[in-house]
């Protein structure tokens, strides 16, 4: 991994910023979660204390206090908001929870009846719905019973059924207690039948002072031995008690439910006997749009643990482990979420009397009330964390990506520091900078410094030592030139011959040592002209055929201008002519031919010079051109030291050409060619 | 120069054989001044009207510190009749330099401690005597070396490589340089080639009439060149005309500093001519080079 991917992936540390900003945030929502726990449970109590020892606000009459346990067939009757007409239809119920599901009695689902019990001012009404498939004939009719207990207890029995659809009388029939006019109670219980499609309703109100403390019911459908209601169909049926809302104590708690909180009492038995109502919104701001996105993602990245869902209790009724706890005696505190979602706050508190516990205090109130407070600040501090994360990892990107690109400068400083010539460019990019990569840079220089220095030692050693043995050369050479030939003996003179010979090569030897280094001093002032490089060819040709009667010369060259340095050139043509004279047989061909290439730059001329002979042998052919390298296998009898190409390859690469050395195609031996721009420009 | 130069009254006597020049009484001697046979100083004298000849021998002073090589070209002068004197460093070689000039000095470049003593010795000489022939013979071959060398004033710049026999003709060659020098109104032996004069005795070269200072070694390249104009003469005649030892990169820079002299004096000189791969050849005037 490179160092900007490195260092982008220590920038994601900065993460760490929002997320302990979200940390901080909900450690400040569960302070004002506790606080707000608190403060709820605490008007809980409050409101609970204050129901204490006062049954009768929770309880209509003490029969209902006293209800041993929660009778299967009681009901409960909503309290009505507004007026009802008595017409078979259900839709002006209002308040009452339609569509909600309707009681459905106990028998489930498959239930064919439904009801409503209401109760608005002096009134309870109501509502039978039935599901019935058959349509009787006269003698058997849909029919229902509804038993009543008045208020002085006496049990009424009122009978309804009807062959037509309208206003329907119940026949009254006293069961128990004192007799009184049945007639004159029929007439006061108004009531409706009405046919639907699928069975039919029965729609009634009876007035309070007829209606005691326990009401119920059963129909029957027509063409149908079962019959289903709120008592059991076993003769003698026994009405259960109907509960409902205590309007004074709703208004009581309406008092003091504080804005967003709903408080609820319900009975022993858990029928809701005081509501303060839906709660009012509350008057804080919810979140502005702009953060809600933020917000939710936030919340999605940070999830709440896992809360309880709302404990669905039938109409009427509370359910769940809040009011179970509260029933028990104890004070609750719980967090749920309603099925929209809604994270709801839950408290139950009980009511006692004495030591009896008669109900419950249950409040509610929507837990997301201080996210309201909470959010424009969490979602400003989360926007700036992440803002400056993006900042850090933008800049750190940067600054790696300012770090590596030093480094790769630095590397391809280091890379190209030796040149085609080899020289060595010593001065790095970068050296001055104070930190670690300059120290590196300087390093770097301070070695190419001394690997110059000793190149340069190197480089100069063989004119050095040239120049050296010069001195002890010249005292050879003089000293022999001195001896005085006449007084020799023909013997002698032999070997000063032979001494002569040895000086004279040992001097051509150190020329040739120094010849390299000399050309590389000249090749600054060499001067460029243009010329035609096929004409200098044509005319050397001339001259290497008087030179070396014993080799054929063929040439094969084409009109070239080229601008270059032509002093240079014939040397590179001597140089590569000689080559080949040397490593080819007497007799043998060597091939001079020129021919148009494509070059670094642009057009160029290749010179190739081939001759028979010997091949090359595997390897590197490039390091013919290396300087004192020779490939010649036997010795001759000339001195050699292998600088004639490598001069060969200081002025290609001064002229910006090249070097290249291969087996021939069309003669036996080897050939060695070079490449030299047309425009001459120094490398 | 010559103590006897100095001596220029006196009766004519110039009927002698094989010698040329003024006689002058000294004292009882006659003498006959500025004379010389084979290019070596004769001196004459005579008491009874009847010439002596005596050889007046010429000095060479070798201004060298490697002892092996300056005894033998002292060696190798002395046998061609030279008196030689031998100084190992500047000091000794400028102290003895002050009381008496030598007719020829050899130098050497690098001289025991001082890389450069010899351009030193050259500047210093030349400052005092502007015709005192100063040959620089050193290891020391680059370029630029032997720019400074003849920029300083010397007649010729040899490198070390250079055989005994080649080293004496070059002695002979500047001699014969001075004595003709001397001589002005002796006529020489000339060759003209077109604006190109070159007086062979003198070894000195005129183009258009001015003078262009060449030295030993460059004369004798040009004089190859322009006796048969249109040929083409390659390395080793130009080397073997001028009597050196040359490699090929040192004669590209003596043509080029030959052309750049003659350039001085006319920019338009194109004489010599590159023939490349072939050598040079000189251009006659007026006509252009063949194909």
């Amino acid at each position: 991994m490179n160092l900007r991917g490195q260092l982008l992936l220590v920038s994601l540390l900065t993460l760490l910023l929002p997320w302990g900003g979200c940390q901080a945030i909900r450690e400040m929502e569960s302070t004002l979660r506790h606080g707000q726990e608190n403060n709820l449970r605490t008007a809980t109590i409050a409101v609970a204390t204050s129901l204490a020892d006062n049954p009768q606000q929770i309880y209509r009459t003490s029969a209902h206090l006293n209800d041993p346990s929660w009778p299967a067939h009681d009901l409960y009757a909503y309290e009505l908001n507004e007026a009802i007409a008595i017409d078979g239809y259900v839709n002006d119920w209002g308040n009452a929870p339609l569509p909600a599901p309707w009681h459905s009695g106990r028998a489930g689902t498959g239930n064919p009846l439904r009801y409503l019990l209401g109760k608005r001012g002096d009134y309870l009404y109501l509502f039978l719905a039935m599901r019935s498939q058959t349509l009787g004939g006269a003698a058997d009719l849909d029919q229902a019973e509804i038993l009543l207990e008045t208020p002085g207890g006496a049990l009424l029995r009122l009978r309804f059924r009807s062959p037509a659809p309208g206003p329907v009388v119940a026949r009254v029939e006293i069961l128990s207690g004192e007799p009184a006019d049945t007639d004159v109670i029929a007439q006061r219980i108004v009531a409706y039948w009405q046919e639907t499609g699928s069975g039919f309703h029965l729609e009634l109100r009876i007035p309070r002072d007829i209606a005691g403390a326990r009401i119920g019911f059963l129909v029957a459908a027509a063409g149908s031995e079962s019959k289903a209601g709120s008592m059991a169909a076993a003769q003698p049926a026994s009405p259960g008690m109907w509960f409902s809302e205590m309007p004074a104590l709703s208004a009581y708690l309406s008092r003091f439910a504080l804005p967003g909180v709903r408080l609820r009492v319900a009975d022993r038995h858990g029928w809701i006997s005081g509501d303060s109502g839906p709660a009012a919104p509350t008057d804080q701001a919810a979140p502005t749009p702009p953060y809600s996105l933020a917000l939710r993602i936030y919340r999605l990245l940070l999830p709440e643990r896992d809360l309880a869902p709302v404990a669905q209790a039938a109409p009427g009724r509370v359910s769940g482990t809040t009011a179970t706890a509260a029933m028990s005696g104890k004070t609750w505190i719980s967090r749920q979420h309603d099925p929209d979602g809604n994270r709801l706050l839950l408290a139950g508190a009980p009511i006692r009397d004495g030591e009896r516990v008669i109900g419950a205090v249950l409040a509610e109130q929507p837990s997301d009330a201080y996210l309201s407070l909470t959010d424009p600040a969490a979602a400003r501090l989360l926007n700036l964390a992440v803002l400056i994360t993006f900042g850090v990892a933008a800049a750190l990107l940067l600054f790696a990506s300012v770090l590596s690109w030093r480094i790769g400068r630095l590397r391809r400083a280091t890379q190209s520091a030796l040149d085609n010539r080899g020289r060595l460019q010593t001065r790095m990019p970068g050296s001055r900078a104070g930190d670690e990569i300059g120290d590196l840079a300087r390093s770097f220089e301070q070695l190419l410094g001394r690997v110059d220095e000793y190149t340069r030692y190197l480089h100069g050693l063989g004119d050095k030592l040239a120049h050296e043995l010069r001195t002890p050369l010249t005292v050879v050479r003089s000293s022999l030139d001195n001896l005085d030939l006449a007084s020799l003996t023909p013997a002698d003179r032999a070997c000063l011959e032979r001494a002569r010979g040895g000086a004279e090569r040992l001097n051509t030897l150190l020329s040739a040592l120094r010849e390299a280094n000399r050309l590389e001093q000249s090749l600054s002032s060499s001067e460029f002209e243009e010329f035609d490089l096929g004409e200098m060819i044509a005319n050397m040709a001339d001259g290497f055929r008087a030179g070396f009667p014993d080799r054929v010369f063929e040439t094969e060259t084409v009109a070239a201008p080229v601008v270059a340095a032509p002093d240079l050139v014939s040397q590179v043509i001597d140089k590569l002519v000689e080559n080949a004279v040397e490593f080819s047989p007497a007799g043998g061909r060597i091939r001079l031919s020129l021919g148009e290439a494509e070059g670094q730059r642009g057009k160029a001329w290749t010179l190739t010079v081939a001759n028979d002979g010997s091949r090359l042998g595997p390897g590197r052919k490039q390091r013919y051109f290396d300087s004192l390298i020779t490939h010649r296998t036997e010795r001759g009898i000339t001195p050699h030291l292998g600088l004639g190409l490598y001069i060969v390859r200081l002025i290609a690469e001064f002229h910006g050409g090249s070097v290249a050395a291969g087996n021939s195609e069309t003669l036996s031996g080897a050939e060695f060619s070079v490449t030299l721009p047309v425009s001459g420009t120094t490398s | 120069m010559w103590p006897w130069q100095r001596i220029t009254a006196g009766p004519d006597d110039r009927d002698r054989p094989n010698v040329s020049g003024r006689m002058a009484k000294s004292g009882k001697f006659w003498l006959l001044a500025a004379s010389h046979r084979n290019h070596r100083p004769v001196v004459v004298y005579s008491s009874q009207r009847r010439p002596v000849f005596i050889e007046m021998k010429r000095t060479i002073a070798i201004v060298e510190d490697e002892p092996s090589i300056r005894e033998n070209y002292a060696d190798a002068l002395r046998r061609q009749g030279y008196r030689v004197t031998l100084h190992a460093d500047r000091p000794t070689a400028a102290d003895a330099f002050a009381s008496r000039l030598p007719d020829l000095v050899i130098i050497d470049i690098g001289l025991g401690d001082e890389p450069e003593g010899g351009f030193a010795l050259c500047r210093e000489l030349r400052a005092r005597s502007p015709q005192l022939p100063i040959i620089f013979l050193t290891a020391l071959d680059s370029e630029l070396d032997v720019v400074s060398g003849l920029r300083l004033g010397a007649d010729d710049y040899l490198t070390k490589d250079i055989s005994l026999t080649q080293l004496t003709a070059r002695v002979v060659a500047l001699f014969r340089r001075v004595d003709s020098m001397q001589q002005p109104d002796a006529a020489g032996t000339e060759l003209t080639q077109g604006n190109l004069t070159l007086d062979l005795d003198r070894l000195t070269a005129r183009w258009n009439g001015e003078h262009v200072a060449l030295t030993v070694t460059e004369f004798w390249m040009v004089h190859a060149l322009a006796r048969r104009p249109g040929h083409v003469k390659n390395r080793d005649q130009l080397m073997e005309a001028a009597s050196t030892v040359l490699d090929d990169s040192t004669i590209t820079s003596h043509i080029k500093r030959i052309r750049r002299k003659f350039q001085a004096l006319d920019p338009a000189f194109d004489a010599i001519q590159t023939v490349y791969g072939m050598g040079y050849r000189w251009l006659e005037q007026g006509n252009q080079a063949p194909p």
